[in-house]
Parts: C-alpha cells; sequence; structure tokens
C-alpha cells in the first residue's frame, strides 16, 4: 500500500474515532446505567503509547475472579459481575426501583491490536489493559 | 461582569470565622469527597449557599428539600464551601474573587483549599501523600510546623490557583492541600489522607475509617460527577498540572 493511500486510511481512521467519541459522549448525556439489564458502565478511559493501547477502568465492588475480558482487532468487552447489588433506594424516580449488579462496557479502540498478546492486571479496584499495536511506526534512518 | 455576579448567601449569620475549607469537583473529587466527610462527621448545619446567574441552572434534591449545589457550612468558627457541581470555566475568577472577599470580610484566619493532584503509580501507592503551597512565609511555616511537604515546583490550574492568586492579592492567609492522587477516578483514600493532613493543621479530631470503608461505594456512586468533572477539567487544561514547569524563567 502506497503512503499517500496509507495516510487516507489513517485520517479516515481518525474521523471515525471522533464520531464515535461524539456518540459515546452523546450516550453519557443520557445514563451511564442501563435498569433493564442492571448494567453499569464503568468509569474507563483509553491512552495511546507508540506501540500500545493502554485502557483502564474503574470497577469498585468487583473480585478478579469475576472479570471477564473479550478483546477483538479493534474493540475490548468489559464485563463484571459486583460482589454485591446496589440499590440506589432514594435516588431519582426510575434508578431506585433498579439493582445494579454488573459492570459492563464495550470500548472501540482507536487502532488495530493483538488480541492474543493482550495482557491485563487488576490492583485495588483498577483494571488495566495493555494492547500490543498491530502497526507499528515507521523507523526512520538519518543519513 | 462584576465579582458581585457571585453572592455568598447566609441564611444563618455568620459573624466571623477562624478557618474556612473550600472542596469543588476536581481531580479524583478528593477536595470533595474530603469535605463532605467532615461536614457529615462534625455534622455541620447548612448556613447559607452561593448564587448566581452564571451557575448551570441545578437545584439538587436532599431528603426532599431543593438546595443549591453550591452551599455554605459552618459549626464553631470552621467554614465549609463545597459544591456538588463541577464549575464551569468561565465562573471561576468571579468565584474565586466571591470566596476570598467573603472569608475576608469573616476574618478569616486561613483558608483552605482541598485537592488531588494526579500521580500515575496511584494504584502502587497505599497511603498518598500531601503536598501543601502557603501563599506567604507564614503559611510556609505553618506547613513546615505539622510536617506537610511543600510542592517546590510545578502549575496548579483551576479554582485553587485562583484563590491562591486572590489571596496573594488581597493579603488572605492561604494554603492549598494536595494529595496524591487518581486523575480520573474517585479517590476516597487521596481524600482521607487530606482529612489527615487537615487534622494536623487545625488540630481537628475528624476519623476517616467510615470514609475508608466506605470508599468503593463513594467511587461507585461518584462515576457520574467524575465523568462529568473530567470533561469540565478538559476546559480549564487541567492536564497542564502534569507538565515540567520551564525551569530557568
Amino acid at each position: 500500500m502506497s503512503l499517500w493511500r496509507r495516510r487516507v486510511f489513517e485520517q479516515m481512521e481518525a474521523i471515525e474515532r471522533e464520531i464515535d467519541q461524539a456518540l459515546e459522549e452523546l450516550f453519557y448525556e443520557r445514563s451511564m446505567w442501563d435498569i433493564k439489564t442492571g448494567r453499569i458502565k464503568p468509569l474507563a478511559y483509553v491512552t495511546e503509547a507508540e506501540d500500545k493501547i493502554i485502557v483502564s477502568a474503574d470497577l469498585p465492588f468487583v473480585l478478579k475472579k469475576d472479570i471477564k475480558l473479550n478483546v477483538g482487532e479493534d474493540t475490548l468487552e468489559i464485563e463484571a459481575a459486583m460482589e454485591r447489588c446496589m440499590k440506589f433506594e432514594r435516588w431519582g424516580t426510575v434508578q431506585r426501583s433498579c439493582e445494579f449488579k454488573t459492570f459492563h462496557r464495550v470500548i472501540k479502540l482507536p487502532s488495530k491490536v493483538f488480541p492474543e498478546k493482550a495482557k491485563a492486571k487488576f490492583k485495588s479496584g483498577i483494571l488495566t489493559i495493555d494492547l500490543p499495536k498491530k502497526t507499528k511506526g515507521y523507523k526512520i534512518k538519518i543519513e | 461582569m462584576g465579582a458581585e455576579a457571585i453572592t455568598v448567601v447566609e441564611t444563618a449569620p455568620i459573624r466571623s470565622i477562624n478557618y474556612c475549607i473550600v472542596g469543588v469537583p476536581d481531580v479524583g473529587l478528593v477536595g470533595l469527597i474530603a469535605v463532605s466527610h467532615i461536614i457529615h462527621f462534625l455534622a455541620m448545619p447548612e448556613v447559607g449557599h452561593l448564587e448566581s446567574d452564571i451557575f448551570p441552572p441545578i437545584v439538587v434534591i436532599h431528603e426532599g428539600n431543593p438546595k443549591a449545589p453550591f452551599r455554605l457550612y459552618d459549626k464553631e468558627k470552621l467554614a465549609i464551601l463545597a459544591s456538588e457541581v463541577p464549575l464551569s470555566e468561565e465562573a471561576l475568577p468571579i468565584l474565586a474573587q466571591s470566596i476570598v472577599d467573603w472569608a475576608k470580610s469573616k476574618g478569616v484566619k486561613l483558608l483552605i483549599s482541598v485537592s488531588g493532584t494526579a500521580v500515575q503509580n496511584r494504584v502502587d501507592i497505599e497511603t498518598p501523600a500531601v503536598y501543601g503551597v502557603g501563599a506567604s512565609s507564614a503559611e510556609k511555616q505553618l506547613l513546615g510546623k505539622v510536617a506537610i511537604e511543600p510542592l517546590e515546583e510545578g502549575f496548579m490550574v483551576g479554582p485553587h490557583a485562583l484563590i491562591l492568586k486572590e489571596c496573594l492579592k488581597k493579603n488572605v492567609p492561604n494554603v492549598v492541600l494536595l494529595a496524591q492522587s487518581h486523575y480520573q477516578y474517585p479517590d476516597p483514600g487521596a481524600a482521607a489522607s487530606i482529612i489527615t493532613a487537615l487534622n494536623k493543621l487545625l488540630n481537628l479530631n475528624i476519623d476517616v475509617k467510615k470514609l475508608l470503608e466506605q470508599a468503593e461505594e463513594i467511587r461507585l456512586k461518584t462515576r457520574e460527577l467524575m465523568q462529568r468533572t473530567q470533561r469540565s477539567m478538559q476546559g480549564m487544561q487541567k492536564a497542564q498540572e502534569q507538565e515540567f514547569p520551564a525551569m530557568y524563567v
């Protein structure tokens, strides 16, 4: 693939990411919970290093054994059952009728990764996943 | 727009105060979590609120009672100003002026801002350290006396930075306490460190056991506020606090 074509694709991917983020923010304006499924979205952030993508998520009331991660080439799904169900008995109108029992979030990754090389750790309630990137930068020889 | 755009409304008159602590949604929600615990632990009565047309159009309902989101508490000459909503960048200069003017009018002996300072390895830190910034040499000495390590070099961004500037301008004693914290996750552990530092600084005796026991519940219940606060911090370029300052200026 020529350098020009690669750049066009990279720009298109960047636009796609911006659209995804805008849609995600729009969703956040609505809520971070779903009373139908009893699922809560955890706080999670994606940072991009030169050779890997790092995703972290805050998972209170979760034990390591109850975390399920499903990694694809460009998505990461986090599902984690909480130790105890949470009920916001006095909060809002519909929320207080629901018991929340699981964290769930699907994250679109900013570039393609090797799913089989992903590594995760869970410490003090914070989940951190390192995902090595498939595409790395070009090495340029200095003349 | 003048400083009168934000008014401190006292629903119960306050004659004078010795100390005033300010905690607003910020890095790791540290300041807000800390002052909320102090308010509950000391059973501090609500004695007023901040009012302004430039605040977001929000009323909070607690125990069926509508309340302003930015409220004032006072007990035995200790006042606390606490906001339940993130502050917009535009409101910050006027807010800082109003808080400092009000505290000065009450003869405050020390105005204390409490917040977090983000550290990347927070998960590896069991008890976060607290750093202090003193507005003048007197406050620096005060921090030294209670062994609070000074922040030697760095940037401060946001409401506490502006309060510090106003205090310097108006000669109001001010310290800023910053606990090592998560940047974008609620951090009750960092809030507990802030309270431990306040205990030493103001000779208080506030137990943090319950705060630490409730840490996971606090993290869960403040997710949405943290999410919103993170966006507000982006607006005020809070990430600049992570940068190295120019060494030779």
